[in-house]
């Protein structure tokens, strides 16, 4: 039988645990469709869109790629680090480099899965692409590789530098900010104008503000409907860039793998 | 070409802040045969090993792995060796055969992964997640994880720990046949009848300094007593009372609890106690 090489047979790994942990795909799967569904369905809130659908599947693709890269990965490597697993795989001729690239390759199938399943439900609840064209489709593509570099460099922040279980609490709490300030399930708009200059700070507002413009539906803070972008604003690419730098330093600088 | 110890510590000193932990020791270990270090608990046995296998750098002194620096070499010297940790160190949902799968994919010339289950019996279990696994049975997988990648030299930390007679007989087979195949295997341990049945030669350490050196027949034979156990506890205790009366002037210093003053020295507390009477 051939053998797989160590960084796929990592990814594999990774992956087949993710999946494996019911927590891991309730945040993964459950929750983004059931807030996909439940929002399309109900008219709890105001989205200024003619169909709270166009305006809820690029928020609901930003919060599966905040979920994965962030929340998921910092709570699996959080508790990798406190049960030695990180200790003991630093011995191995695995390597921490091919550790990390396993890691990525992992919280980026999980997040196509995602994509896919988000994207297909969505269709089934009447979401139609007003601007899909491949120049738009490899934007979108870019920018949610480069939000999930960002939120993966906060989550290993948090995962190499605190306990597990503190690990457990702030990327929680993180993940439920940043929903509800992010223009992701609501447009941030409807926030206090104090809250929308931090809100504009935010990794998942730079992703969900890039999504919402290439796919249709972004709101401006004046309530009204822009119609579909054909590029991600530069503010976006700039937020983004920025976390991913300074997460990513730090993340290095501070890492304890034990 | 000169041939190296396959484990060489050269005054290999471990400070953690103001604490000690490595005072000053020196040893070395050939392929081919087993070595126990032992010591009472914080003796720097754990502080040694993690050195050896690249985990703390030496804040004096040396080691040596294969000749090569455990930490800047750490590349090359990965597939040459085994470790198996104190405790943990495996993913709580994954399986023995998933982890022994993925760790032999890890090495260049891994074992067949069902000679090591078969070996140390975890085909039984092989299916259960590592985390609903017995103490013993977690020791097993944690070995067998050390052995996969046919180490030249094997660290293994309190390899019997927790496990039943079955198992340690089986460690005991698996350590006789790492030293007949020429790997060099190192083991910390407070087993002590263990370390005397299946160790070449035992380091015993104390506060970590080494107190005793040599094969464990030899030991007990120099030092009149009948077990590696009598000899432990009379090296380590006198180790004790040497530091106790090195340590004597600064204890008689000591405050009285709950009063915030210093207790007199006994001598002095005798001399007042005699010009009052």
């Amino acid at each position: 039988m051939k053998r797989r090489s160590p960084l796929i047979a990592q990814a594999l790994a990774e992956t087949k645990m993710t999946l494996r942990r019911g927590e891991s795909v309730l945040l993964a799967v459950v929750i983004p469709l059931a807030a996909l569904i439940g929002f399309s369905k109900t008219s709890i809130i105001n989205f200024g869109t003619a169909k709270p659908i166009n305006f809820l599947v690029p928020g609901i693709l930003t919060l599966t790629i905040m979920s994965t890269s962030m929340v998921g990965l910092s709570i699996s490597t959080g508790f990798e680090r406190y049960y030695g697993v990180l200790k003991r795989l630093g011995t191995t001729p695995l390597g921490r480099g091919r550790l990390l690239a396993a890691k990525a390759l992992s919280v980026t199938a999980i997040e196509i899965l995602q994509a896919t399943v988000v994207v297909v439900a969505g269709l089934m609840l009447s979401w139609r692409v007003p601007s899909s064209g491949p120049l738009v489709i490899a934007q979108a593509v870019a920018v949610s590789l480069l939000a999930g570099i960002a939120f993966s460099a906060i989550g290993l922040l948090i995962a190499g530098t605190i306990s597990a279980f503190a690990v457990l609490g702030l990327s929680n709490t993180l993940w439920f900010v940043m929903l509800l300030v992010s223009g992701i399930v609501a447009p941030i708009s409807k926030l206090p104008q104090a809250l929308q200059v931090f809100s504009k700070l935010l990794p998942s507002t730079a992703l969900s503000q890039a999504l919402h413009g290439l796919f249709g539906g972004l709101v401006t803070s004046h309530g009204s409907v822009v119609p579909a972008a054909q590029s991600v604003p530069v503010s976006s690419w700039l937020v983004l860039a920025v976390w991913a730098a300074v997460a990513g330093a730090l993340a290095a600088w501070k890492f304890k793998w034990e | 070409m000169i041939a190296v110890p396959a484990v060489e510590l050269v005054d290999l000193k471990v400070n953690f802040g103001s604490i000690r932990a490595v005072n000053g020791l020196s040893f070395s270990a050939e392929l081919g045969e087993v070595v126990s270090v032992l010591g009472p608990n914080g003796a720097g046995k754990t502080t040694t090993i993690e050195t050896l296998e690249g985990y703390r750098r030496p804040s004096s002194g040396s080691a040596r792995v294969m000749g090569l620096d455990p930490v800047s070499d750490r590349r090359a010297l990965a597939p040459m060796i085994g470790v198996m940790l104190q405790s943990g160190g495996i993913y709580p949902s994954m399986n023995s055969g998933e982890a022994l799968r993925l760790f032999a994919s890890y090495f260049p010339d891994p074992a067949p992964v069902s000679d090591i289950a078969a070996k140390l019996g975890i085909d039984n279990f092989a299916r259960t997640p590592y985390r609903r696994l017995s103490g013993g049975e977690q020791r097993r997988i944690s070995l067998a994880l050390a052995l996969v990648g046919r180490p030249k030299v094997a660290f293994l930390d309190e390899p019997t720990s927790g496990m039943d007679i079955e198992g340690r007989l089986a460690v005991r087979q698996v350590v006789s046949e790492l030293r007949d195949s020429g790997v060099c295997v190192i083991i910390a341990t407070h087993e002590l009848s263990e370390a005397e049945r299946f160790s070449d030669r035992v380091i015993i350490v104390d506060q970590g300094n080494l107190v005793a050196q040599g094969p464990p027949r030899d030991l007990i034979d120099e030092s009149g007593t009948e077990s590696l156990e009598d000899l432990f506890l009379a090296v380590t205790r006198r180790e004790a009372s040497d530091r106790d009366r090195r340590e004597k002037p600064e204890r008689d210093r000591r405050y009285k609890p709950g009063t915030g003053r210093r207790e007199k020295p006994e001598k002095a507390r005798r001399d007042t106690k005699g010009k009052n009477q």
